[in-house]
This record gives structure tokens, C-alpha cells and sequence, in this order.
């Protein structure tokens, strides 16, 4: 927590992200934070433990474009992990604009296109227990953006937001995948696809079947009807089996 | 360096009551009027909570029970975890005028196409809302509800971040309103259209939502419960393969039958009639088909699907237009 101080009577009062006007709760004065010279440290908690993460990829992994089985792949290591951004609030031309700027160079899946996950924004000074986390420490300082960033000031800061590295092994090769510590949002730029041309194939074929029976039931002969009744069952049947099995 | 200023009546240096968002100042003792300028800030709201624990969970459920989602998740499913957020949203209300000119097409019992000519003037309140932070997996982009008991952000209330930037958010409110405007005219062809947003309001609201994360079969899943209305928002919930296969069989024979019926239709009444069978047999089996290929994860609300959903204003125009 951050102490401020009341500039009419002096008395403190805590400080906490996105506040930027605070009554003072002793003489009442109304008072203005400003942000512009200065430089906050934020750092979003972890919703996730270990465990759920792990839940959340298993449940990402079994979704339809991922390779059957994925979500049993061995999962080689889990890293936890508070990872910086910069955020810029700036004044350009009367409007207000939000800049974020990558505060570290890095090759981790969804990490290049930048954002703030949603979250509970805390005030990230040495009270705040990061836990078993570790802390990526910055690469690139603020003072490389500041003197490039259009317009003037308003506010700036570090984030740092929770993330979570898990590795996992399927059919011999190793992949990563990052999930988000506090919304669960799933980044990952190479998977294992699931093919789609058992499912294709089944549909077209039950399709041809009934449109086959519909056509020569009226075209040719009511016989063919049957036609349709058996792409209905093939296309239950196959369909079932295919969807738990492919 | 200061940080921090106290907000007093330039005149007499008397104390003054000012609100976020307000643009006028009266001093108290002295009377003075004075100008709030340089921090345009946004008025900021809450909605109360009124769904409590127990009734989300009811929902939750209820949710459970709905829809093609695995058949036993109402017996395996577990809840882990229950707790309710206010997420921002910026709302933005105005009104909008608007002039829309253009043509359609019309076709008489006889079958003779005419351009009918239309000119159509609007006047109607809007509201639009966006999430002002990332909406990361929570589903909620856009609010449903805009009714609620107005009070201030509970002092402890657990809130998410805004990291999005107002004048952003004016600009797309603007945009998305011009382009509701031009289509509550109903025309096809738009020749000439001009629009006017006139802000009511503008301000930053907090609404609150109940998270819940849920396990089915050593996964984690969840679902977001409306903390006003009670209803579900989003969420991610398994598939079943039963109904991936039920899916797929009935939308493959319905699709199949359709076209099938489409040649002797075309042959025997007349060729509108079998375009028109062609047509809707094509949109129920490739709907299936899209059913049984990504049907074993269900994705309700605002989030990514694995698949594109289906454009029903230009499905509506191929079947006009057959």
C-alpha cells in the first residue's frame, strides 16, 4: 500500500490503483492525484493456482481444433511467473490514449501482441508477497519510451501481469503454451492439429446418402427411400464414434 | 515534487465538494462559480449486487442442465470456486439522427422486380456499452442489461482494472451507434446516409458479475453469472459426443433430403423452388457439420469460437435474392 498524504491537513491516506481523486476522510478536501511525474508499480494476483492452470490447459487442449489426446500429453514443467508491461497514458491533441510498450523482449507465444490481462490491479511495492513466483525482471527501461511517446504525460506505469509457462510433450516433441494467471485466457502460437477429414468425410457421406434416397425415392423408384434412413444412421452412429475417438 | 492537491475555492480558499465528472464548481462560503478543467474525468457508477451466492450457484446449475453440453455434467461437474468482480464497462447513451437513402428490390405476384426508391429519417436513443479493460476469457464484452440499482463502487468491492482509454471508447461508441442508425432504416442499397450522435452520457459503470469455475473430469471450465439479472453471460462448457453424432445424422439427412428434393423440384415446379431447397439444404448441413466438428467444447457469450459463426444477414440476402 501506498501512504499519501491530505496537502490541506496532512493527514495520510492509502493510495489505490486508478484513484484519482480521493476525499480526504478528516477535513474533506477533495484531493488530485497527479500521475504524470511519476511511476507506479502495479502487479495483478494470481486467480489460478498450479493445479487449475493445469485444469485450464487440459481443458484448452481437448477443444476441437487440437489434436485428439492432447489434454492426457505429458506435462513436462510449469512455470510461474510475473510478466512486465509498460502502460502509457498520454494527453495527445486533447484526447486521452493508452499506450503499452513491451518492458521485456521475449519469444513466449502471445506475448508479442501486448495487453494487460483483466484483473485486480495491486500496488507492487516490497510488502507484496510475490510467493513462488519469480519476478521477469525488465530489459528494456521506461526512459526508452518516455522521450518517443507522443503528446504529454498523464500517467505511467509498470505491470505485472501473472502468467503461467506450461511445457508439455506429445508424440515425442515438446511444446509450450501460456495461460493467463488471472482471467485463464489460453496463448499459444503452435500446437497439435486435429484433422478435420474423418468428420468431412462422414458428413459427406451420410449427405449423399439421404439427398441419393430423396432424389431417386422420387425420381426412380419409393424404395431408395431407404436411402435416407441409412445416411441417418450411418451419420449417427460414424458421428458418435468419430467425435469421441478422432 | 507533489503528488497530491486539495481542491479549494480559488477565491476565498474555502473547501469545495467536487464529484468526478463534474464541469462546475459552486463555492459554498463565497458563492463563487468556478471551472473544473484540465482532468475531463468520467462519472463513474456502480450497479448493485443483488444476486447473492446461492442464486448464482442455482443458475449455474440450471446452466449445467441446458443446451447440448455433456450429458452428465450435472452429476460430474464440480464448482471450485465462486466470487463475484465488478468489471468496468464504458457506457455511453445518445441520441442518434439520421438520414438514409437507397433502394430495394421488389418483387410483385407476378414476378416483375421493381426498384422501390426510400428515404428514411431517424430519431432514437442508444446505448452501447464495451468492457474498459481486456476482456481476456471472461466472455463479457458488451453489457445486456442496463437496468440496475445505481450506487457508488462499494469502498472493498473487488473490481478489474480499466485499461482501455475513454476517447477510444467515445469514438467506437460513435461509430457502432452511426452504424446501428443506418441500419434501423432497413434499406439494401444505400446511396446516401449521414449521421448524427448527439452523447447523453458518458460514463465509466461498474457491473457486477459472478465468476464461477467449475472441474468436469480432471478440467477446468466456468461461467459468469449476471449480478443484477441472474443470468448466465458466458461461459465454456464439454461438449457430448451423443449429440455431435445426433448433430450430424439429422443434419445430414434434413440437408440431404433438401437438395436431393432440389433436381425434381427444379424439374417438375419450377427452378425458384429448387434454388430455394438447394439453398436452405446446403445452410442446415453445413451448420451441422459445424455442430459435429467443434461441438465437443461449447462456447457461450463474447468469446473466440473455433469456428466462424454463421453470417445471418448475408444468408438473408442469398435468400432473397433466390
Amino acid at each position: 500500500m501506498v501512504t499519501m498524504n491530505c496537502p490541506k491537513c496532512g493527514a495520510p491516506f492509502e493510495y489505490e490503483p486508478g484513484m484519482r481523486f480521493k476525499k480526504c476522510d478528516y477535513c474533506g478536501t477533495m484531493i488530485y492525484i497527479d500521475k504524470s511525474r511519476v511511476m507506479f508499480y502495479y502487479i495483478i494476483p494470481f486467480s489460478l493456482n498450479s493445479q487449475q492452470a493445469t485444469e485450464v490447459f487440459r481443458r484448452w487442449a481437448a477443444g476441437s481444433t487440437k489434436a485428439k489426446g492432447l489434454d492426457a500429453a505429458q506435462i513436462k514443467s510449469i512455470k510461474k511467473m510475473y510478466f512486465p508491461v509498460y502502460r502509457f497514458v498520454r494527453r495527445i491533441n486533447g484526447r486521452e490514449e493508452d499506450v503499452i510498450k513491451p518492458a521485456k523482449t521475449t519469444l513466449l507465444p502471445g506475448m508479442s501482441n501486448l495487453k494487460i490481462p483483466p484483473g485486480d490491479m495491486r500496488i507492487f511495492d516490497d510488502k507484496y508477497d510475490t510467493g513462488d513466483a519469480e519476478v521477469i525482471q525488465p530489459d528494456t527501461s521506461m526512459d526508452a519510451y518516455l522521450g518517443n511517446l507522443p503528446g504529454e504525460a498523464k500517467e505511467q506505469e509498470i505491470v505485472y501481469f501473472p502468467l503461467y509457462e506450461i511445457r508439455y510433450v506429445f508424440n515425442g516433441q515438446e511444446y509450450n503454451v501460456l495461460i493467463d494467471g488471472s482471467s485463464g485466457e489460453v496463448f499459444s502460437s503452435y500446437y497439435p492439429t486435429r484433422s478435420s477429414a474423418p468428420y468431412l468425410l462422414l458428413a459427406v457421406i451420410a449427405f449423399v446418402l439421404a439427398m441419393a434416397g430423396a432424389a431417386g425415392g422420387v425420381m426412380i423408384s419409393g424404395v431408395l427411400w431407404f436411402l435416407v434412413l441409412a445416411g441417418f444412421l450411418v451419420g449417427g452412429i460414424g458421428g458418435y464414434f468419430i467425435a469421441k475417438k478422432f | 515534487m507533489k503528488l497530491t492537491f486539495g481542491l479549494s475555492c480559488p477565491s476565498c480558499g474555502g473547501r469545495i465538494d467536487v464529484e468526478e465528472g463534474d464541469h462546475l464548481a459552486i463555492c459554498p462560503f463565497c458563492h463563487t462559480v468556478s471551472k473544473i478543467e484540465g482532468e475531463d474525468d468520467v462519472k463513474t457508477l456502480a450497479y448493485a449486487l443483488v444476486v447473492d451466492e446461492k442464486k448464482a450457484l442455482e443458475a449455474a446449475h440450471k446452466w449445467f442442465k441446458h443446451g447440448f453440453k455433456a450429458r452428465d455434467l450435472k452429476e460430474v461437474g464440480k464448482i471450485k470456486e465462486i466470487y463475484h468482480v465488478y468489471l468496468p464497462f464504458w457506457r455511453y447513451t445518445a441520441k442518434g439522427l439520421g438520414v438514409v437513402c437507397g433502394y430495394n428490390y421488389r418483387t410483385d405476384s407476378r414476378g416483375n422486380t421493381e426498384k422501390v426508391y426510400k428515404e428514411k429519417e431517424i430519431m432514437k436513443d442508444y446505448d452501447w456499452s464495451h468492457i474498459a479493460c481486456d476482456a481476456g476469457d471472461i466472455g463479457i464484452m458488451h453489457l445486456r442489461n442496463y437496468r440496475g440499482e445505481v450506487v457508488p463502487l462499494p469502498e472493498d468491492a473487488p473490481t478489474f482494472e480499466v485499461t482501455t482509454s475513454k476517447d477510444d471508447a467515445v469514438d467506437m461508441g460513435v461509430q457502432e451507434i452511426s452504424k446501428r442508425i443506418v441500419k434501423e432504416a432497413q434499406i439494401q442499397n444505400i446511396t446516401f446516409s449521414k449521421t448524427f450522435v448527439v452523447p447523453r452520457h458518458f460514463v465509466l459503470l461498474y457491473y457486477p458479475v459472478w465468476i464461477i469455475r467449475y472441474e468436469y473430469k480432471d478440467k477446468m471450465y466456468f461461467l459468469t453469472v449476471d449480478g443484477v439479472t441472474g443470468q448466465v453471460l458466458s461461459g465454456r462448457a464439454p461438449g457430448d459426443s451423443v449429440w455431435q453424432g445426433l448433430a450430424i445424422a439429422t443434419g445430414s439427412t434434413v440437408g440431404g433430403v433438401l437438395v436431393g428434393l432440389a433436381l425434381p423440384a427444379m424439374q417438375y415446379v419450377d427452378a425458384r423452388a429448387g434454388l430455394f431447397l438447394l439453398i436452405i439444404g446446403g445452410i442446415i448441413f453445413l451448420g451441422a457439420y459445424s455442430f459435429f466438428r467443434h461441438g465437443s467444447e461449447i462456447v457461450e457469450g463474447d468469446i473466440e469460437k473455433p469456428y466462424k459463426g454463421v453470417d445471418i444477414p448475408y444468408l438473408k440476402g442469398v435468400l432473397k435474392w433466390a
